[in-house]
């Protein structure tokens, strides 16, 4: 005992005596291994999101021209623009299916601040079965109800009143505030670290008054930045059930009768693969959510699979540095470990000396690398959920960050062996006659 | 410690590969207590000579007993221990390590081969560095020390354990006046008690007779 507490007094002592390097060494083993963490902390939080969603959300009808992707990205995690319009029978045939027990219509088209203004109906937003104060039947085209993170962000409280500004998310250059159309906060939802706090909720009929004819006489309503005087042919609608051009300008302008997309849920999956076919025509898409999350499931993969690739490169890295590191150390503290050969330290305690030095540099690296990749999500959690669309786990442990810590280890103790190895066949002897 | 030497011969392969015999011949019967002046000019096999004696390498020929054993007899690591446990080594320069303060420099080796108790060790060197003067930087570390402050730590670790075999290799090369004196006379003050092999230039060693003097330089040396 008395042995160990010496020989890790001299262990912390030489790695205090080249704080710069060991801090390096560390600091690449821990940041390698927070990229892990963090990946997976995210993808796991996107496919969680998702797979509720698709349970929740069977059947999504969009506009033909959108990919799977891109129509789950924009109308459940509302970080994507809608890419086109589809009429609002869509919305009212499937309302009549017998085979759908409830179905929303959504449309997107404007925003406050970073915030997406999602045009529904209270239906959905009581469907969202998130807890709230207030008032969330969204019956009057003005009313608006905030996710939590928008009212806190935006300081606006029940009863606050805002207008939206023209898109979701753009430029400057093609925004501009629907200064004519004031919305009334009715309602605040309670956090949920999902999608839905960071999203307004307005009545579609709100966007339809906004863009509609009503809303865009020669652009009236409108207070561009940068666009005072505008041709206002490019906000007429187009043909229903066509996409857009890409001109995201027109793309945001629903005029009465047009919705971004449908969800829709049914009473069996078999269902939804018949409403997938019906509703695949001309114009509009329809997704089978459970299928395109698996497939958004394997494009995160993929990615947590590249992020892993590189975070598993930089412990490579990592392990060569320190290994370099350890190995230049030795060379240069020959004298040292002489000096402790003639005062009697065998070869095998100072081979063990040199490999706990190394071994504490990679699990001090661990150590942190953990507590950075799950620390840092932890105290930012409400921003990164945000941010990704979906509540965030912080303190989950991803597939892919367990074989890395291994892997860390185990390159830890190899190059703890080489070094070991190394500092076993030193000949020190021939150090002491050096004065 | 009785130290016998017998035939003790020990080469080298110099960079240019020729072998070169560095210790040619060495015999000598010491008793415990003796006084050893070791001389010889530069190069002359002064360090190789005391590795051989501290047991850190073997000789190639000849025998070295101490004690009563005999060094080649014994494993590598049985040779550590007794070093560690019989031999007090002070060299010229490079005597502590830099990461660790004064009192760990002076006890932890000594820890670490197990010489005693922790709190033990720390008061016995507490005092030995207050006797040579430098109680008061025991927290500091070497670089904050004057070279000769740095030999009294030095001399200092290596009598921590009262060894019966001392090996002092220009111990007072490089020191002031007073530091020099000090450490002198810390190793002198041992005779009698410890077998102490002592290579120097320093005129207060040669003011003292040696029991006995070995010269190397290329010729046998002898008693």
């Amino acid at each position: 005992m008395r042995k160990m507490h010496a020989l890790l007094t001299l262990i912390f002592a030489s790695l205090r005596g080249r704080l710069f390097a060991t801090t390096v060494s560390i600091l690449a083993v821990a940041v390698a291994l927070a990229v892990v963490a963090v990946t997976g902390i995210v993808s796991f939080a996107i496919a969680k999101q998702a797979f509720e969603s698709g349970r929740k959300y069977p059947l999504i009808v969009a506009a033909e021209g959108s990919s799977e992707t891109q129509i789950i990205l924009s109308t459940i995690f509302h970080i994507d623009k809608p890419r086109g319009k589809i009429p609002f029978e869509t919305y009212e045939t499937l309302k009549k299916d017998p085979r759908v027990t409830a179905v929303f219509p959504i449309a997107a088209a404007d925003s406050v601040g970073v915030f997406p203004i999602i045009g529904t109906d209270g239906a959905f937003v009581a469907d969202l079965g998130v807890g709230y104060r207030g008032d969330i039947a969204l019956a009057d085209p003005h009313d608006a109800v905030l996710g939590a993170t928008v009212a806190r962000q935006l300081l606006m409280d029940v009863g606050t009143e805002f207008t939206g500004t023209h898109g979701m998310g753009g430029s400057a250059d093609e925004a501009h505030e629907h200064a004519d159309h004031t919305y009334i906060v009715k309602g605040i939802l309670d956090p949920t670290g999902g999608p839905e706090d960071a999203a307004v909720y307005t009545s579609y009929k709100a966007v339809w008054e906004i863009h509609g004819e009503k809303g865009h006489k020669g652009h009236e309503g409108h207070k561009g930045q940068g666009e005072e005087k505008e041709d206002h042919d490019a906000h007429h609608d187009h043909v229903p059930s066509v996409p857009e051009s890409d001109h995201d300008h027109d793309r945001y302008h629903l005029s009465d009768g047009m919705l971004t997309a449908v969800l829709a849920r049914t009473g069996n999956p078999v269902q939804v693969f018949d409403l997938q076919q019906e509703y695949s025509k001309p114009g509009l898409t329809a997704v089978n959510t459970a299928g395109a999350v698996r497939s958004f499931q394997k494009y995160f993969n993929t990615a947590g699979l590249v992020a892993t690739f590189f975070a598993g490169l930089t412990l490579l890295i990592a392990a060569a540095l320190i290994l370099a590191i350890t190995l230049m150390a030795l060379d240069a503290r020959r004298r040292e470990l002489a000096l402790l050969r003639i005062l009697g330290i065998g070869r095998g305690m100072i081979a063990v000396l040199i490999m706990l030095e190394t071994l504490i540099v990679t699990v001090t690296g661990v150590v942190i690398g953990f507590l950075l990749g799950h620390g840092i999500p932890s105290l930012f959690a409400a921003d990164i959920s945000r941010w990704v669309g979906a509540s965030v786990e912080p303190w989950h442990i991803g597939a892919n960050e367990l074989p890395a810590i291994i892997g860390a280890l185990l390159l830890g103790q190899a190059v703890a062996l080489i070094a070991m190895l190394r500092a076993y066949r030193m000949d020190l002897v021939e150090e002491s006659g050096k004065n | 410690m009785r130290i016998v030497l017998q035939g003790l011969e020990r080469s080298f392969t110099d960079p240019s590969g020729n072998r070169r015999r560095v210790i040619a011949g060495v015999s000598a019967d010491i008793a415990p207590g003796a006084l050893v002046a070791v001389t010889g000019p530069s190069g002359a096999g002064k360090t190789t000579f005391f590795n051989l004696i501290s047991g850190l390498l073997l000789p190639d020929s000849g025998t070295i007993t101490a004690g009563g054993i005999e060094l080649a007899k014994l494993s590598e690591r049985d040779r550590d221990r007794w070093r560690a446990k019989e031999v007090g080594y002070i060299f010229q320069t490079f005597n502590l390590l830099s990461d660790l303060t004064i009192i760990d420099n002076a006890v932890l080796p000594h820890i670490l081969i197990g010489s005693g108790a922790k709190g033990d060790l720390e008061k016995r060197a507490e005092a030995s560095l207050a006797t040579l003067g430098i109680g008061d930087h025991l927290r500091k570390y070497p670089h904050q020390l004057s070279v000769g402050q740095r030999q009294r730590v030095a001399v200092a670790r290596a009598l921590l354990a009262s060894p019966r075999l001392i090996i002092a290799d220009e111990p007072t090369a490089n020191l002031d006046d007073a530091s020099a004196r000090i450490v002198a006379d810390a190793i002198l003050a041992l005779r009698g008690r410890s077998t102490i092999f002592i290579a120097s230039h320093d005129g207060r060693f040669g003011a003292v007779k040696p029991d006995l003097t070995i010269a190397l330089g290329g010729e046998a040396g002898h008693a």
